[in-house]
């Protein structure tokens, strides 16, 4: 826990660190002016408060691998930048938040969604709007992407999950 | 079975008192009395107060 928090060191990326048996996300990368992250495993967290948060240059998340029981609190505050992360494992716990992912490109949110779990319900994860809408939008600059069939079709793939757009 | 939308009126958010949204797509076994409204002024309120709590 508190791994890398507040790391100021001019890293643009760190190496591939073994977080396997890690429980405890705490704070980890909180603040840390990383703007690439490795593949961070985090199927054994039990813990995960502010684990990304105010990551103001986290660009890339290269894969967040997670299971049933990982939970999300707040661990993508301010992270304005992140436009790409890839999901592998089911995402079954509640209050995946990104809101302030304002870059979020369509293939990680394609990703976020693919992962959510078919059998909770209950659950519901968020995104910034206008970052839909660029994602999916219909045409350059049209910023429309919430109207879009394809991201209604992506939508109704995990209906037992609510989505919102803030 | 169709997804109920939700969407906030002008200047206000819909909450659960967990999540936030000015659109709400509703999974199936969500309700639409499980989410109301506030204004955008208690959203930015709410959210200050997250905010500081995470920052601690």
């Amino acid at each position: 826990m508190n791994m890398f928090h507040v790391t100021r060191l001019p890293y643009e990326a760190i190496a591939e660190v073994d977080f396997s048996k890690c429980t405890d996300f705490y704070c980890t990368f909180q603040y840390a002016t990383i703007a690439h992250l490795p593949s961070i495993d985090m199927r054994a967290a039990t813990r995960t408060n502010n684990a990304f948060s105010y990551m103001g240059a986290l660009e890339i998340i290269d894969e967040l691998k997670v299971s049933e029981t990982t939970p999300y609190t707040s661990i993508f505050g301010s992270c304005a930048k992140l436009r790409e992360v890839r999901f592998s494992g089911v995402i079954a716990q509640n209050g995946l938040n990104f809101k302030d992912c304002k870059n979020l490109s369509r293939a990680s949110i394609e990703s976020v969604i693919e992962h959510l779990s078919d059998s909770t319900s209950g659950l519901t994860v968020t995104f910034w709007r206008d970052a839909i809408n660029k994602a999916f939008e219909s045409g350059e600059g049209d910023n429309d992407g919430d109207q879009t069939s394809e991201w209604g079709e992506l939508c109704n793939s995990k209906k037992n999950w609510t989505i919102a757009l803030v | 079975m169709e997804r109920i939308i939700l969407n906030a009126s002008e200047g206000k958010i819909l909450t659960n008192g967990e999540a936030y949204g000015k659109t709400v797509y509703l999974g199936v076994n969500d309700k639409p009395e499980n989410w109301y409204e506030i204004t955008e002024a208690e959203y930015e309120e709410k959210m200050r107060e997250e905010e500081a709590l995470d920052k601690r």
